[in-house]
């Protein structure tokens, strides 16, 4: 005959399980830490796979820039900054130039445009993948 | 790993400090991502000044 106390140690030998207990999201204590252990995020200390940085000039309406391949569906895009110099059109200040968009368009191109091109732009962006 | 992309006229219109290689023709490698390169022309394995 089993007691209590074997039955609550027979409890918590099941919950916590051995050391060899393959990794599951729904097994034992140690099976549930084999499986966290072996996340990407936490083997490599960070949710962040890659950072990719990068300026370009614009000197029509629209530019590419290659990046290593990354997957678009888990990667961020930054627009750091764009810088251009003054223009007048006809005496008129023109300001389009300044104003850029960036599109991740495919896993390897950053795609920059404008509405107007009467002066160069320069662009700085940030592609951060994570896992 | 740091590329200057150039155009069809081998003008430097962007550095990129990228996560892997790439090898594409119009991609070369450098040592840092040195903005200086931007608008200059590569000839040979020379950056030059673009002639104005």
């Amino acid at each position: 005959m089993f007691g209590l106390p074997e039955a609550l140690m027979s409890f918590t030998r099941r919950q916590v399980g051995l050391r060899t207990d393959a990794a599951s999201a729904t097994g034992s204590l140690h099976a549930k830490v084999a499986y966290i252990a072996e996340k990407d995020i936490v083997k490599n200390g960070s949710a962040i796979k890659s950072i990719q940085r990068g300026t370009l000039v614009l000197s029509g309406l629209s530019a590419t820039a290659s990046i290593s391949e990354v997957n678009v569906n888990k990667t961020m895009l930054n627009l750091v900054g764009a810088s251009s110099k003054s223009k007048s059109v006809s005496g008129t200040p023109a300001t389009g130039h300044h104003f850029v968009r960036l599109v991740l368009t495919s896993g390897t191109t950053v795609s920059a445009t404008r509405e107007a091109s009467d002066a160069d732009a320069t662009v700085s962006y940030e592609v951060i993948e994570f896992y | 790993m740091y590329y200057a992309q150039i155009d069809k006229n081998s003008i430097c219109y962007a550095v990129t400090q990228t996560a892997g290689a790439i090898e594409q023709s119009d991609m070369i490698e450098i040592a840092s991502l040195d903005e200086s390169l931007l608008g200059k022309k590569r000839v040979g394995d020379i950056w030059e000044e673009p002639s104005e």
